[in-house]
């Protein structure tokens, strides 16, 4: 499942509890009042859910373990082997995955029956932990995990493990550091300007001229917001494969011997 | 000296889709409709343009899976074969259509006329391999031929793999090399993506220069002094051209680009859905199922208008509507240029504006004629004029130096198209078999030739099932099942070939089977993955 079946559960169930609302929530991203009831807080996490599932991040229906439509995969659920990838999808968005080896599927399995597994995902800036999020995932179910970041040009990392009876959390595999994407103008006005015959370089501290009102975002072919599907079929905006869509919309695939 | 300059990029690609194992495989028309309505009239173009002393300049990229396709004498004598059938249904269309109507009659005899002259581009004047057509350009300086990521990999995803990326580029490099005889001064990166680090990579095998789109400068750490307009350079040495969003807005927008007029031609109603089935199932995919044939005899009309009422095409009146609109274009060039100018007065400003090159042929009909009638208008304009990124490179003094922001040209701009829902499941495996393949190459230091055959062939299923083109048709949902199949297929064969290695059980009338289906890169030293 692309949305951990905890969030959706959670929201079925009659009576989620406040704090598991909350929870989920930051994990989401999604800034609360102190004052908001559990009603208006169900209402906020639907609204996110449903701009993730517009963003095409995320699907009530379908199981990301497996292709769509007709396509089988033959290749293996598991490669017996500790890895945990960490990709960036934009500069909200993160996707984390993972695999274990025999021995931690052990471990996994004989952990007592009201153990937490989670997922966390730490703000590593410089090396030390600026912030840590956390979400219940259950490991025997899910393999992969869809997360918002809050920070952009940020280095994350994530973790997956579990936390026992004592409450001490125990970690079972991590991911590589990766940055967060950016859709942020910066402004640093310290430029680097290279002499290309005598290879100096040289600093300029100016005000940006394209932060000034030379130019506008309005006419990027960019919409952050908008459905990747629509835009797709809208015309190819930006690009991208551009033959393969318009040839193959009306076709199949295969040969006859 | 002119006050602008403008430079064309267009991005030549197609997967690669051989399959010697069958006469006849839907999916190699891809190529076969990319050839006659894209490579072989931008081809024409070329000539065209060159005989009458008109300046041009472009940059094109050929993509070493498309260059791969181009020269394989399977797939030469696949295409003929091809275009005789087209030649011979256009000949039927003749007859049919002279009772049909008027408008239909001419048409198909133009399709008749047009697909002999393909055929004779193809056949006569370059022997079948039209790279040598793009090769002949570059030496005389009318174009820039630019390489690209060896099998279209999408780059930022390897990141944690950096001897995967390498070996995107060196095949890049490598395949380049072979076809034109000298290494490639720039890249274009596979969708676009650029992820900071790239560029030491890109440096180190001898790339110079890249495109980004334009985010890429806006949102690196420092911003670029001015913006798109202007070249940079990262810190590892390689120069960056970004994309100019107006210039894309005019051609790709749904809503204002030009290919959307009326009096273009309709590209989805073609006769391999609209004739009898009878008539028409010698000249579409042997299983039956309705393809495009390339004959259509429609105009878009009216974009809200359902396909069976479409008017019918009138390819003169198309013709001289693209005319029209690459004089437009190269106005509004001028009025962009004469705008920038007032703003930097310091610098000749460069518009950059990249481009599929299929979108010009296969899917917009009349975008080779727009795009030798933009050249005439510019050869015309006092203001700007056409320009090759080596050229822009030469003629700078002082460059800015920055890192690029990650960034790709797909919707949104970022790498939703990539990974999603619909295709994230590939991202595990290409993942196991990329540290797989760095683990072999690593371990075997002296293999025998057997093994290294079997390497070089795992080598190959790595790279072709890093195709950025099998997600991105996950997420469309086209022809999905043939992407997984591709996905499923290189990396079984990989395994296949992997448990060979580690038995010690070569098997090489499998092995001899699995070079011949999988075909791409001879040359391949899979010590590139070490």
């Amino acid at each position: 499942m692309i949305l951990d079946d905890t969030i959706l559960n959670i929201l079925k169930t009659e009576e989620p509890s406040i704090q598991e609302l909350r929870n989920i929530s930051k994990n989401l991203g999604i800034k609360l009042r102190r004052s908001m009831k559990k009603r208006d807080i169900i209402k906020e996490i639907k609204k996110e859910l449903l701009k993730m599932e517009e963003d095409g991040l995320i699907s009530f229906e379908t199981d990301n373990t497996l292709p769509p439509s007709n396509a089988k995969t033959t290749l293996p659920e598991t490669y017996d082997e500790n890895s945990m990838i960490l990709l960036p999808i934009n500069p909200n968005y993160m996707y984390a995955s993972w695999d274990f080896d025999e021995k931690t599927k052990d471990i996994i399995e004989n952990l007592p029956k009201d153990t937490k597994t989670i997922l966390r995902v730490y703000n590593t800036e410089k090396n030390e932990i600026i912030r840590n999020m956390e979400t219940p995932v259950d490991l025997n179910s899910t393999n992969s995990f869809y997360f918002n970041v809050p920070d952009q040009n940020t280095f994350y990392t994530s973790e997956i493990g579990y936390v026992d009876k004592n409450n001490d959390y125990h970690k079972i595999l991590n991911s590589e550091k990766i940055k967060s994407l950016s859709s942020e103008k910066n402004k640093n006005y310290k430029e680097q300007w290279l002499n290309l015959k005598t290879k100096k370089t040289e600093e300029k501290i100016q005000k940006n001229f394209m932060n000034s009102n030379t130019e506008s975002l309005t006419g990027s072919p960019k919409g952050i917001n908008d459905n990747i599907q629509q835009k797709i079929e809208n015309n190819i905006n930006s690009g991208g494969g551009a033959f393969i869509w318009t040839l193959v919309k009306n076709s199949k695939s295969g040969g006859i011997k | 000296m002119k006050k602008g300059n403008f430079l064309l990029m267009l991005h030549a690609h197609l997967p690669y889709v051989r399959h010697p194992d069958y006469p006849d495989f839907l999916e190699e028309r891809w190529l076969f409709e990319a050839i006659t309505e894209t490579y072989i009239p931008l081809i024409k173009m070329f000539r065209s343009l060159e005989n009458e002393n008109i300046k041009f300049k472009l940059a094109i990229s050929i993509t070493p899976t498309l260059s791969e396709m181009l020269s394989d004498e399977d797939l030469q004598n696949k295409y003929i074969s091809h275009m005789n059938k087209l030649i011979e249904l256009s000949e039927k269309e003749i007859i049919k259509t002279e009772k049909e109507n008027v408008q239909k009659f001419k048409t198909a005899k133009f399709y008749n006329s047009h697909f002999k002259e393909i055929l004779h581009i193809y056949s006569d004047l370059y022997s079948r391999n039209i790279l040598k057509a793009f090769k002949e350009f570059q030496e005389k300086g009318y174009i820039e031929v630019v390489t690209c990521s060896g099998t279209h990999g999408f780059l930022p995803f390897m990141k944690n793999h950096p001897e995967a990326v390498r070996a995107q580029i060196k095949v890049g490099v490598e395949t380049y090399k072979k076809n034109f005889g000298k290494s490639p001064n720039g890249i274009w990166l596979a969708e676009c993506a650029y992820s900071r680090g790239f560029d030491r990579i890109l440096k180190s095998e001898g790339i110079n220069y890249f495109f980004t789109d334009s985010h890429a400068l806006w949102y690196s750490e420092t911003p670029a002094h001015y913006g798109v307009y202007y070249p940079v350079i990262t810190p590892g040495g390689d120069f960056v051209f970004a994309r100019d969003p107006e210039s894309s807005e005019q051609v790709w927008s749904s809503v204002i680009g030009y290919p959307g007029d009326s009096r273009y031609r309709e590209f989805y109603r073609d006769i391999g859905f609209d004739r009898d089935f009878e008539y028409i199932k010698d000249y579409i995919d042997k299983s039956g199922t309705r393809c495009n044939t390339g004959i259509k005899y429609y105009k878009i009309t009216d974009k809200t208008l359902p396909a069976e009422r479409k008017d019918f095409y009138d390819i003169n009146e198309a013709y001289e509507v693209a005319r029209n609109h690459a004089k437009d274009f190269v106005l509004k060039k001028e009025f962009q240029v004469k705008k920038l100018t007032n703003i930097f007065d310091d610098i000749i400003p460069l518009i950059t504006a990249p481009f599929d090159a299929e979108l010009y042929g296969h899917w917009w009909y009349e975008g080779p004629v727009f795009l030798e009638s933009l050249f005439r208008e510019i050869a015309k304009s006092e203001i700007i004029e056409s320009v090759l990124p080596s050229e822009i490179i030469n003629s700078l003094e002082t460059v800015q130096v920055l890192e690029p922001a990650d960034s790709t040209w797909g919707a949104n701009g970022f790498n939703e198209v990539w990974l999603n829902e619909k295709n994230d499941w590939i991202y595990r495996h290409l993942n196991h078999i990329a540290s797989q393949m760095h683990k072999k190459a690593t371990e075997y230091k002296n293999p025998s030739e057997l093994e290294k055959r079997v390497l070089n062939q795992m080598a190959r299923e790595v790279l072709l099932s890093q195709a950025s083109d099998w997600p991105f048709i996950m997420t469309t949902g086209t022809t999905v099942d043939y992407a997984v199949n591709r996905i499923d297929n290189h990396i079984n064969r990989f395994f296949k070939l992997e448990k060979m290695l580690d038995s010690n059980k070569i098997d090489t009338e499998e092995l001899s089977h699995i070079e011949w289906i999988d075909k791409i890169f001879n040359d391949i030293d899979f010590n590139i993955y070490s």
